[in-house]
């Protein structure tokens, strides 16, 4: 009988037998929360890509002979479903133009965080003489501070608009990103296969992009979208307080603020863009938990 | 024949749809030590907590009983449970660092299971936690009884330990691999001071190990498991000279043979059996030198000879 | 406690500060236009021209950058634009309505979360961890400002039993409070939840048990610990973003808070009172980590340095 050793290696090389993202998705799809998340996630795409399209009506065309018609439930017609604002614009075309704004910022800024944020996070986490000290004391400054605050004095800098709203989206999900891929790189750096190709004369950029790189992508997809989640809130706060989009731009925010005087007479014009923000974003979370347990199994509690 | 301290009788412990432990009869006497040897995923350390259903969910007791001064333990309700933990039977673990808290200081977890069991004042308490630091051997023990676990080096926090499962002279000491990863110098006070003890207070000891060198110079029985059940047990002198369970033999790193002597066995192919996929038959046959087509369908009986047991069915042929 | 280990954390609180400070230096004297937003719209090239040079804006900007300073350390920020008052002055007597707000929102998310989360780490009771579950992913995913609006319409305005905005009511605290908290009780909650849960595996508890120890003591005299050291760090962070929350809370409730002394500021471009009201937020930030410290070396004995 051939001798085979009784014990195992211990450290078994992590191998893939396909990419990260087909398994990934594969067991994703198993979960029913995660479908639900990314069909609404998709509808609310759908929304923001083909928004005014879809509308009804022009988002900014004023009826005056219509102002704060009152919605389907309470009375209203077809024609203004959810009823008007105090300009006579149809509410749900309102509605489904901001959501271009709003998605289309959080998502932008998502995107471009995650790509900084991570590229700082890999400095951090191979440079940790200097680089890596400064970057976290950065990271860490801001991550206690009130970030509406920050945001606030950057409006008051610059006036309210668009691009300045962009630039707040954008200084603020970095953070998350740096912390999380440093610590992925910290803890990747000493694994054995990454002292191997080292041992073997692989250049530092190599085993950023064939060792470490693909690890610290699944996480960062779960920061991505809690990230996505935490921006889409800041940009309401700010468009609530007339600090972000400017009217007469449709943004959900906005609209929550607009119609914060009606609020005895015409809840819904407040209230229900509120719905939305929380729908995308629990939408975006589930599938961010999802995504998060797929990727490191827990024990059934 | 005294009654025994402990008596384990068909004990099985079942998480989810496994058994990591099947039928496990085991009886400890009074001021016995006894050893139980086997590899990680025996079922040596879960039978051990069972004793004081010591068991996280999902895992639980499903069969047996646990005997104990004639009580059954399985099936006590928490309070009176309670009062055995601690207070007749000590039990002590593999790590320290992690099994003591490190948010109290050593001396105030042994006033903690002192105060536990008997109605006795702060001072008085703190005073025995002393002395019984000192018992197990830590110099300077007014001083270690202030400090915090991370404070001591590993030899000392195991011996805290062990002052902390004696605070109120147990009948039975449980320990579970308290040796492992320690220094071998280390080992080997920690296992002097624990036959010590059972020589001076006659205390029980339940010995769980994977090391066979403990079990040797430790105890005066010794059972082998494998597999989640016993597969061999006797008197150590008597096992170590004579093996006949082939997964002891091979443990041993002899195989005696008829007319071929004695074979070393450098290493026991293959590896322990998943849980969830055990073997049909012997649950050992997979690795074993002298399997045949036999140990595939049966499942052995244990067979007994005098204080020896064993359950392996070539075994049975071969005395 | 040691001393150099307090030393070190100020010295690194007071170099956080500083760097708050100097990036809002960069981002108003750089990015913005001071001169422009008091001249207003309408103004002449020439009008904010002169006023450029009587803020001294036009010199060079490493010299603005150590006036800046000089004046932060006397905690000077100059008079606001708006009503010509000492603009540290203004947010001072304003400060104590946020921090009253704060403070009673942060006892009353305490007080709701962590029994509720021990509750929770101890229980296997399905339908109590599905409400739990419920109540965290709620509290996260909604708009603090929002949520206040759907609680006055349906308190205030409908059922008129408590006011909208801020009176001498005591009434009047409690949707602020209540909105305020929603957050950090659900964060709270989720931690407390998550880390009794893994300390009840833990191998000391397990000891506890092996001593005899019943279900309560063992709970709260070693389980508990591991989980108070992340619930002070959590509470922390979770301190922090009531800030951010506060701002939007005063607005709404008509607060007398230097969070809507912030929010006229932005509107009005009033350079100075934003300055002052960001130093003076940056400054209880880093009292909170300063606290958040000194509770953390005196819970967990490991860090302490001997």
């Amino acid at each position: 009988m051939t001798a085979v050793p009784i014990n195992a290696p211990a450290a078994v090389v992590r191998l893939r037998a396909r990419p990260v993202p087909v398994t990934l998705a594969a067991q994703l799809l198993r979960r029913p929360a995660a479908v639900v998340s990314l069909l609404v996630l998709a509808g609310l795409a759908v929304l923001a890509v083909f928004g005014p399209a879809l509308a009804p009506h022009g988002a900014e065309d004023q009826d005056y002979a219509n102002i704060l018609a009152k919605p389907i439930w309470d009375g209203g017609t077809w024609t203004y479903p959810l009823g008007t604002d105090e300009l006579g614009r149809d509410l749900l075309s309102r509605m489904i133009v901001g959501s271009r704004t709003a998605l289309g910022l959080a998502f932008a800024a998502a995107l471009l965080t995650g790509v900084v944020g991570t590229a700082l996070g890999l400095l951090a986490g191979l440079y940790t003489r200097v680089v890596g000290p400064v970057i976290m004391w950065v990271v860490d400054a801001q991550l206690g501070f009130p970030y509406l605050v920050l945001a606030l004095a950057l409006v008051a800098a610059r006036g309210p608009s668009l691009s300045t709203v962009f630039l707040v989206l954008a200084l603020f999900g970095w953070v998350q990103f740096a912390r999380v891929v440093r610590a992925e790189v910290l803890r990747v750096k000493t694994a054995d296969y990454v002292l191997a190709a080292r041992g073997a004369g692989a250049s530092d950029l190599m085993i950023v992009l064939r060792h470490i790189l693909p690890n610290v992508l699944s996480t960062t997809i779960v920061v991505g979208t809690f990230t996505f989640s935490a921006v889409l809130l800041v940009e309401s706060g700010l468009s609530f307080l007339g600090a972000g989009v400017q009217p007469p731009t449709a943004d959900w925010g906005a609209m929550m603020a607009g119609g914060r005087v009606f609020l005895n007479t015409s809840w819904w014009y407040s209230v229900v863009p509120g719905v939305m923000v929380v729908i995308t974003v629990l939408a975006v979370n589930t599938l961010g938990s999802a995504v998060r347990s797929v990727l490191n199994p827990r024990e059934a509690r | 024949m005294t009654q025994a301290l402990l008596s384990i009788r068909d004990l099985t412990v079942g998480i989810r749809d496994t058994t990591p432990v099947r039928g496990v009869d085991l009886d400890i006497a009074p001021g016995e030590i006894v050893g139980i040897v086997g590899e990680t995923g025996s079922g040596k350390s879960l039978s051990a907590l069972s004793v004081l259903r010591l068991l996280n969910h999902p895992v639980r007791i499903t069969g047996g009983q646990v005997l104990f001064e004639g009580t059954d333990l399985t099936g006590l309700p928490e309070r009176r449970l309670r009062a055995v933990r601690g207070g007749r039977i000590g039990m002590i673990f593999q790590d320290p660092m992690t099994a003591l808290n490190p948010y109290h200081r050593v001396g105030d977890q042994i006033v903690e299971a002192i105060r536990e069991h008997r109605p006795v004042g702060r001072a008085e308490a703190h005073a025995e936690a002393v002395r019984l630091l000192g018992e197990v051997g830590i110099v300077d023990p007014a001083g270690r009884a202030r400090q915090f676990p991370h404070e001591l080096s590993g030899g000392m926090r195991q011996r805290a330990m062990i002052a902390m499962a004696l605070a109120n002279r147990p009948a039975l000491l449980i320990a579970d691999e308290p040796t492992t990863g320690l220094d071998v110098t280390i080992e080997a006070q920690i296992l002097a001071l624990v036959k010590d003890l059972n020589r001076r207070h006659g205390m029980a000891v339940m010995m769980i190990t994977h090391n066979l060198g403990v079990v040797a110079g430790l105890c005066e029985r010794t059972v082998v498991m494998y597999g989640g059940r016993i597969v061999e047990s006797g008197p150590t002198a008597e096992l170590f000279a004579d093996p006949r369970h082939p997964y002891t033999r091979a443990l041993l790193g002899a195989v005696p043979r008829r007319g071929h002597g004695s074979r070393p066995l450098t290493s026991i192919p293959g590896l322990p059996p998943d849980l969830r996929a055990m073997p049909a038959g012997c649950a050992f046959h997979p690795r074993c030198p002298v399997a045949v087509a036999r140990c595939h369908e049966e499942d052995p009986p244990l067979s007994s000879a005098g204080e020896r047991s064993w359950r392996c069915l070539r075994a049975q042929e071969a005395s | 406690m040691s001393g150099r280990f307090l030393l070190r954390r100020a010295a690194h609180l007071i170099a956080v500060l500083f760097g708050v400070m100097t990036l809002l230096f960069v981002l108003l004297r750089v990015s913005g236009d001071p001169a422009a937003s008091i001249a207003g719209q309408d103004a002449t090239p020439e009008a904010v021209e002169a006023i450029r040079e009587q803020l001294g804006l036009n010199r060079p900007l490493w010299a603005q950058y150590l006036t800046f300073l000089g004046d932060l350390v006397r905690f000077d920020f100059g008079e606001s634009f708006q009503s010509r008052q000492d603009a540290l002055g203004m947010i001072l007597k304003q400060l104590p309505a946020s921090l009253e707000l704060v403070a009673v929102s942060f006892l009353f998310a305490l007080l709701v979360a962590i029994p509720l989360g021990i509750a929770a780490g101890m229980t296997r009771n399905r339908v109590y961890q599905r409400f739990v579950d419920t109540v965290v992913l709620f509290g996260q995913a909604v708009p603090v400002f929002w949520f206040a609006i759907v609680l006055v319409f349906i308190f205030a305005v409908t059922l008129g039993a408590v006011p909208s905005i801020r009176t001498p009511d005591p009434l009047s605290w409690v949707l602020p409070v209540v909105t305020l908290a929603l957050h950090p009780i659900a964060r709270l909650l989720q931690f407390t939840r998550a880390g009794l849960a893994e300390s009840l595996r833990e191998d000391f508890t397990r000891t506890a048990r092996a001593k005899g120890l019943g279900r309560g003591r063992v709970v709260s005299r070693h389980a508990l610990r591991p989980v108070a050291t992340s619930l002070v760090t959590v509470a922390g962070l979770d301190l922090g973003q009531m800030l951010s929350a506060v701002v939007l809370i005063e607005t709404i409730f008509a607060w007398p808070g230097i969070g809507q002394l912030l929010v006229h500021a932005v509107t009005a471009r009033d350079y100075p009172l934003v300055e002052a009201t960001t130093f003076i937020f940056a400054l209880i930030v880093v009292v909170i980590n300063f606290v958040v410290d000194l509770t953390y070396e005196r819970i967990d004995p490991r860090v302490r340095v001997h």
